[in-house]
């Protein structure tokens, strides 16, 4: 009896230690899923994957345990299971997995797993896995092209043959070259689909609008998700305490990964018409104003409004280009997107409050807004109509100035009037007559300056002339003493000795004075003097020239002179001034 | 010589003050003392299609535009009539209460005390004013140097010659100032702006890109013309291009 215990207790041991292998389908065609599953029939605290080179893996491996009381016992399983693609065909062994368990290692016996080229491969990238008991992801894109900036619906299901308890831990992808919105879900949609002939429950996990920002092959990288998996076991009318306590389940945690899939983002047609600022989709465009005539410094409103489906919240609304001096604020924005199922649509508008300070007509280009309407392939421009706004004068009589005049500085005249018209005749005058540059202005200025240049020219003239006329006396000087000495000599012989000697002496003093240049109030015995030494004049001959002035003098007041003296005199006279002509020259 | 000096100043006197009468003055003078304003600038224009001119003539108008309320002419005529006459009280009082109506506050860049004290003496005087006393001293520092050459006293002469250098200094510098001024009353150097907003931009054409913006009744200068665009300097420094459309030059 002990031995049977021991037997007994030696085989639940043994039996509770077996670490098996197992795949869902084999054969399997390439690209086909299918489900590699290990299992240990006790609680296993550490493991270690076969090699799976051959494969990829889709998920896992998944990590299971169950606890079974049987009998008062509790039974433990644990499970580890991977979710496969075969990459190739070709018969491949899956060997190398450990399992540890308390302080034992076990090693999973090998696996052959016949892979073929089966049809039907494509779609197994998305559908396989329909295996009985399976749990997998697919992914749907609403569309596997699209522009840059087009709307791409991407919603993740989970299908699932099980009940799934909880969903706990969704990890989405992180759409690396998209903009995204959520579409939010007040309750997870469940719907019942079939699948090659599998009734399947088809949990929606998230829904996302996409919008590609850039082009080329765009990855959305795989989605996994942990389900908790509730399965419930059969009653066993033998035992009263599951009866009693009503059905038994067993929760599974269970890992899931999902397929990345890829979409084809094109790029936008070029060339892009020139007011096109990257909206994609289909919309309604309007520019409206609230009034056209208006008063200076009223308010005006300018609403841009923009309606349809497309990436709303991104929306570049096209400026309005107000004419400068508007005072323009900044503008208030009205946001409303609607996401559904399919699209993102909704509304956008820029309200702008301007302020017209200046009187005049403005008129407003039309405003232009474009649009790549993916459904058309082509850009679309709407324009708004032509908006002209007319600003009065305001009442008060400043206009423009009402505004500015507190900012500026120096004010001290507002509020003073002008000064009065000039009440005179104007002296008014006809065009261009103005004195300076006149020909009368340079006629004054030129007439007195030739008069200064004539005046200038006949003094150098006049004296010039007077030089001349003692040069000339100086050369005839010899000739007019000889013609006064004749006459002299005339009274000389007539006896009149006054005459002569009065002849004589105007004969001598003017040949003096002619050829020396000496004017007769300067005429003087020193100044002859000096003028005879100044012309290297023998001393002699000097004398003899101041003997006969001084005898001359003298006979003119004695008056007593005889003809024997006057001869004498007349010789000497005449010797000197000859002699004076040959020395002078 | 000294008869010859009165008679040219007195024909060049009788010459300046050759001035019309018309009876448009004195209608026009009392349109404006009844209020009509409108009737007045007719008169006034039609006596400037009669060709004639004066300061005064300027400065009426631009009194008359003023009460008209048309800033920009006023300012116009005022600163046509600061240019033909630059020292009279009355236009440059009225010329500061027309700019300020304006819309725009332009801070001068200050002037150098230097050109301050130059330009207020240039404008002692008119053109023609300095013009007459450019004469009176030349035939003045003439007579002096005369006085120099043919004097006999040496003494005399020394002085004439001192006087008559310092007249002729006088005389250029006189000439100078009556050149300056006229230059100014000629030139086309400003214009005052005639369109209530007006974009200053960076280049001679429409695409270019917007600098500032001025409004109507400012006096800004111009440097430049191109294909009917001006580049123009406020007197703050700044410098761009607008449309000669906008503009009327003084």
């Amino acid at each position: 009896m002990l031995l049977l215990v021991a037997l007994v207790g030696f085989g639940s041991i043994a039996s509770a230690q077996s670490f098996t292998a197992s795949v869902s389908k084999n054969p399997v065609a390439v690209g086909e899923r299918f489900q590699l599953t290990f299992e240990l029939n006790t609680t296993a605290s550490g493991f270690q994957g076969p090699n799976l080179s051959a494969f990829n893996i889709l998920g896992g491996p998944n990590q299971g345990s169950s606890s079974t009381r049987r009998n008062g016992k509790v039974t433990s399983t644990s499970t580890f299971i991977y979710m496969l693609s075969a990459k190739k065909a070709g018969n491949f062994k899956i060997q190398g997995a450990r399992v540890k368990t308390g302080n034992k290692t076990f090693q999973a016996k090998s696996v052959t797993v016949k892979v073929g080229k089966g049809p039907g491969q494509k779609q197994a990238q998305n559908k396989s896995g329909a295996t009985k008991n399976t749990l997998f992801l697919k992914s749907v894109l609403s569309k596997n092209k699209a522009y840059v900036g087009e709307a791409v619906i991407v919603t993740h299901y989970l299908y699932t043959t099980l009940s799934i308890v909880q969903v706990p831990n969704l990890h989405l992808p992180s759409y690396n070259g998209f903009w995204t919105e959520m579409v939010a879900r007040e309750e997870i949609p469940v719907t019942k689909e079939v699948l090659d002939g599998v009734k399947y429950t088809r949990i929606e996990l998230s829904k996302t609008i996409l919008f590609p920002h850039k082009s080329g092959k765009l990855k959305i990288e795989a989605t996994d998700v942990e389900a908790i998996i509730r399965t419930t076991t059969k009653r066993r009318s033998n035992d009263i305490f599951e009866n009693f306590f009503g059905s038994r389940y067993e929760d599974t945690k269970s890992f899931v990964k999902g397929q990345p899939i890829t979409i084809e983002i094109l790029p936008l047609p070029l060339p892009a018409p020139a007011s096109y600022k990257g909206n994609v989709g289909n919309y309604t465009f309007a520019l409206s104003v609230d009034k056209t005539n208006v008063k200076t410094n009223d308010a005006i409103n300018f609403t841009i409004q923009l309606k349809g489906s497309g990436n709303v919240k991104l929306l570049e609304v096209p400026t309005i280009e107000f004419p400068t001096d508007f005072e323009v604020y900044d503008p208030k924005v009205n946001n409303k997107t609607k996401i559904s199922d399919w699209s993102v649509s909704g509304y956008k508008s820029f309200e702008y409050l301007t302020i017209m300070r200046q009187p005049g007509t403005f008129t407003f280009k039309p405003v232009e807004f474009t649009y790549f309407d993916p459904a058309k392939k082509s850009y679309i421009t709407l324009a708004s109509d032509e908006i002209i706004i007319n600003v009065e004068k305001g009442s008060d009589d400043n206009g423009g100035s009402v505004h500015t005049s507190p900012n500026k500085k120096d004010v001290q005249f507002i509020g003073k009037d002008i000064r009065h018209i000039n009440t005179g005749n104007l002296s008014l005058t006809t065009d261009g007559k103005l004195f300076f540059q006149s020909p009368l202005f340079y006629s004054l200025l030129g007439g007195p300056f030739l008069l200064f240049i004539g005046l200038i020219g006949y003094q150098k003239k006049s004296i010039s002339d007077n030089k001349n006329g003692s040069l000339i006396k100086k050369k005839k000087a010899g000739k007019a003493a000889a013609q006064k000495l004749k006459a002299a000599k005339s009274f000389m012989d007539a006896q009149d000795s006054g005459a002569f000697y009065d002849e004589l002496s105007k004969a001598m003093l003017g040949y003096l004075a002619d050829k020396f240049s000496i004017s007769g109030a300067d005429m003087s015995k020193e100044v002859a003097k000096s003028s005879f030494a100044s012309s290297n004049i023998e001393q002699a001959v000097s004398d003899d020239f101041i003997a006969i002035i001084d005898e001359c003098e003298m006979a003119r007041y004695s008056s007593g002179g005889n003809s024997a003296n006057m001869q004498d005199v007349y010789l000497k006279a005449e010797k000197t001034i000859n002699e004076i002509e040959k020395q002078v020259k | 010589m000294k008869h010859l000096i009165l008679f040219f100043l007195l024909v060049i006197s009788s010459q300046l003050s050759a001035q019309t009468e018309s009876p448009l003055v004195q209608s026009a003078k009392q349109q404006y003392d009844e209020g009509l304003y409108a009737e007045a600038l007719l008169s006034y224009k039609e006596l400037l299609g009669q060709g004639y001119t004066s300061a005064q003539l300027y400065y009426n108008l631009g009194n008359v535009h003023f009460k008209l309320n048309n800033v920009a002419s006023s300012i116009w005529y005022f600163e046509k009539a600061v240019k033909l006459s630059p020292h009279d009280a009355d236009i440059n009082f009225n010329l500061i209460i027309a700019n300020q109506r304006i819309v725009d506050k332009i801070d001068k860049v200050p002037e150098s005390f230097l050109s301050t004290t130059f330009r207020s003496y240039r404008n002692m005087m008119s053109t023609d004013h300095w013009a007459k006393m450019a004469i009176v001293l030349f035939i003045l520092s003439l007579a002096a140097v005369l006085l120099y050459l043919m004097g006999s006293q040496a003494a005399l002469r020394r002085i004439a010659l001192l006087v008559g250098f310092a007249l002729f200094v006088v005389f250029v510098q006189s000439f100078v100032m009556a050149q300056q001024n006229y230059n100014a009353m000629v030139s086309e150097d400003f214009a005052i702006t005639f369109e209530s907003t007006i974009n200053v931009m960076s280049e001679p054409k429409e695409e270019s890109t917007l600098l500032f913006v001025i409004h109507e009744g400012l006096k800004v200068q111009i440097i430049e013309n191109s294909g009917g665009w001006y580049k123009i300097k406020l007197v703050n420094g700044k410098i761009g291009w607008l449309n000669e459309s906008t503009l009327q030059i003084i």
